[in-house]
């Protein structure tokens, strides 16, 4: 009987081998047919449901390249990178993939191919002229070598509000520290949310505070992260100070760290617009494409009207300067076997793509310095808006969004949500990331 | 008598394969990769020796953590195990509708997190939240809070949802035990004159006693495992005020690039697990070697 058992479970198990063994070969085959098969994973462009502008991007590239099939997979924002970090180690990654600018973009270097070469044949020697210096500047490494390009630019440190809903209440928008908490102390008066954080998100406060440490002194900010300057000077306690005076003075909602941009807060002003107010970046320019039903009554309904705008957060007469960064970084994988086709999907994204990505849907400002924005269908309201973030984009940009250092980065993202829960001092959460600051050199 | 023993062995093979590939290895791993400064990326890895370990000693937000396990293991273990006990008790008793109760009892198991997550984000919420709008209606809005945005209330609404979510599951296994305990035992005790009080706290109490080891231990070990409910609510925060050991290891890991430190911190969970589970089963064994656990 023993005997019997045991030769039935080894021949399930070789049975079992087999069959996946065989399937392996028949996938194998399938690959291998006429089509060259690019993988690509990402988390934006993202995929929206039928009729995403990636899937009309894939069908336009497919049908100009038929030899080619691209195997698009969406990841979410949340767990792209894990699963990639997983994909690329085993040896499984895909050819072409989205990476986000800062830490990861150097920390994947290992599994990011060197397109140097693949740019100059593609584009001729003076390649780096077709994108915007600032998006090279982030794009580049050390010796100049480039190992992702740039897909699309976005700004932070704006604030948006339905001019209506404020008018309702008889406010304006705010231009000043000083206006916003007024009108913030006439919505609390009426019970509606003052202006609206979502703070549970620390890239979105280090996002904002950025751009009021920045309105402070941007040279004092760009020196600190660059750890020529202490973060206990003067200015920049200051902007811990401003910070923390944001949540002590109700300019922001009650319990503000205990909620989410996405969707918590972006929701309320987005589909539901039962809120006047909320911090957001360039980015949510995109309100005016998306096709859910309240999104386009909310936005492109008769009278609808949206102010997308800069605080003078140290209320010395000048509005706060933005800070950009490069969205989306197209990388290869440098054991990819069809790296020739993988460029040329690249290539195809950063240029057509990208034209229907910004003209077509907003999803983010072009990165390249040749393309024209003629932004298709947006209502005036929105084109006022947009001509709002050009003129920002060209002449208020104070540098790079965000800190490439991942511990810095992370230290002052806590000290932020100390401040704003009364944890810490401004004093002592500059001392703190001093610390760490000086720690990471 | 020789070849006996040899197929013996040659049954357990594929288990022992399975466990040194899916069990033995990856703790193995986990502890050389604890010696390395390693993004967890790159091909290179740099041996610090115990390096990673300092870093934990000299890391703050680790005493949080510790404090935050063992408030919440103390918390949840007790109060799921007394509810838990109670509902079986009560579910023993051929109640009408039992079944349905025992199963909205251990339907929030089934739950997903990003599910709990939402529904308890739209009560707790400060500014429309349901808890805070109905204070507010019965004109108690002094009690209002911020509460996952205040660190104290935070954690503490934690513990409750996973009181919530996992009572379900301390019933079941209190009630399958309580399903072994022979109907005898209380007709003796019944002829002796005890009454319902004493036939639970001198009979079935007692004789659920590897029951209440198996949820004690299985309590200590989901608490120092819990990730879902605290990431969904709260990612650790605010300032850390309901970080655990995973959602630290998923920061170090996958935030700050540090798999070196975030493979010390899973040495360290997994000592703490190896030394409660010991401690535990030393307790139990102690007297009597030829228990079962439930």
């Amino acid at each position: 009987m023993k005997k019997i058992i045991c030769t039935l479970l080894t021949a399930s198990l070789c049975t079992a081998s087999l069959t996946g063994a065989g399937c392996m070969t028949v996938f194998a085959q399938e690959n291998e047919g006429e089509k060259t098969v690019v993988t690509f994973q990402t988390w934006n462009p993202a995929d929206s449901g039928e009729g995403s502008p990636i899937y009309q991007i894939i069908d336009a590239f497919e049908e100009e390249n038929p030899d080619i099939e691209i195997n698009y997979v969406y990841v979410g924002s949340g767990s792209h990178l894990d699963q990639l970090r997983v994909g690329l180690m085993g040896g499984e990654g895909p050819d072409v993939y989205g990476m986000s600018a800062g830490s990861a973009y150097s920390e994947f270097r290992d599994f990011e191919e060197d397109l140097t070469s693949y740019c100059q044949e593609s584009w001729g020697e003076n390649w780096e002229d077709k994108f915007l210096d600032f998006c090279m500047d982030i794009v580049k490494d050390e010796d100049g070598a480039v190992y992702g390009v740039p897909l699309g630019l976005t700004y932070a440190g704006y604030a948006w509000a339905d001019t209506n809903m404020l008018a309702d209440y008889g406010l304006s928008v705010p231009t000043s520290y000083a206006e916003l908490k007024e009108a913030a102390k006439t919505l609390r008066e009426q019970n509606q949310f003052p202006m609206a954080i979502g703070a549970k998100d620390t890239w979105l406060n280090l996002d904002c505070w950025m751009s009021m440490a920045a309105d402070i002194d941007a040279e004092a900010l760009y020196a600190a992260i660059n750890g020529e300057k202490s973060f206990t000077d003067p200015e920049l306690l200051e902007s811990f100070t401003l910070w923390q005076d944001l949540f002590n003075n109700g300019v922001f909602q009650d319990g503000a760290v205990g909620m989410t941009l996405y969707n918590d807060v972006n929701d309320m002003f987005q589909r539901e617009g039962s809120i006047p107010m909320f911090m957001n970046g360039s980015w949510a320019m995109n309100m005016y494409t998306l096709n859910d039903e309240e999104t386009r009554s909310n936005f492109n309904g008769e009278n609808s009207d949206h102010d997308i705008f800069l605080i003078d957060w140290n209320d010395d007469g000048q509005v706060c300067p933005v800070t950009a960064s490069v969205d989306v970084i197209l990388c290869m994988n440098p054991e990819s076997e069809v790296k020739e086709a993988a460029f040329k999907w690249m290539d195809y994204l950063v240029n057509e793509g990208q034209d229907l990505l910004v003209n077509g849907y907003l999803e983010y400002m072009p990165s390249r310095a040749d393309m024209e924005l003629n932004v298709s269908g947006l209502s005036e309201d929105g084109q006022k808006n947009l001509e709002y973030i050009i003129q920002n984009g060209t002449d208020n940009v104070a540098g790079i969004r965000g800190i490439e250092n991942a511990e810095l980065s992370t230290v002052i993202c806590d000290m932020l949500t100390a401040l704003a829960i009364n944890e810490v001092t401004p004093e002592d959460a500059a001392a703190q990331i001093q610390a760490v600051s000086e720690s990471v050199r | 008598m020789k070849r006996k023993s040899y197929s013996g062995y040659l049954f357990i093979l594929p288990m022992m394969i399975l466990f040194a590939v899916f069990i033995v290895y990856p703790i193995v791993y986990n502890i050389r990769i604890s010696f390395y400064d390693w993004n967890g990326i790159s091909r290179t890895k740099v041996f610090v020796g115990l390096e990673n370990y300092q870093t934990l000693i000299q890391d703050p937000v680790v005493k949080i953590i510790l404090k935050n396990f063992l408030i919440f293991a103390v918390c949840t273990i007790l109060i799921q195990a007394i509810l838990g006990l109670f509902f079986a008790n009560l579910l023993r008793r051929k109640l009408k509708f039992a079944d349905l109760y025992r199963t909205l009892i251990y339907l929030p198991i089934v739950a997903t997190p990003t599910i709990v997550g939402n529904i308890f984000s739209r009560i707790l919420e400060s500014n429309r939240g349901y808890l805070n709008e109905f204070l507010r209606a019965i004109h108690l809005e002094s009690l209002c809070h911020s509460w996952l945005a205040e660190p104290k209330t935070a954690l503490v609404f934690i513990i409750i949802i996973n009181i919530w979510q996992w009572t379900g599951y301390s019933m079941l296994v209190y009630y399958t035990g309580m399903l072994n305990i022979s109907e005898d035992v209380y007709e003796a005790a019944k002829i002796d004159g005890a009454g319902a009080f004493s036939q639970f706290f001198r009979i079935t109490l007692p004789l659920l006693r590897g029951t209440h080891y198996t949820i004690f231990i299985m309590g200590m070990i989901g608490s120092l495992k819990t990730f879902d409910i605290p990431y969904v609510l709260t990612r650790g925060g605010p300032n850390h005020a309901t970080e655990f050991f995973s959602t630290y290891i998923n920061t170090q890991s996958f935030s700050l690039f540090n798999q070196g430190v975030s493979s010390a911190i899973v040495v360290v969970m997994f000592v703490i697990a190896m030394v409660i589970t010991a401690a535990q089963l030393y307790l139990y064994y102690h007297n009597d070697k030829d228990k079962d656990l439930a």
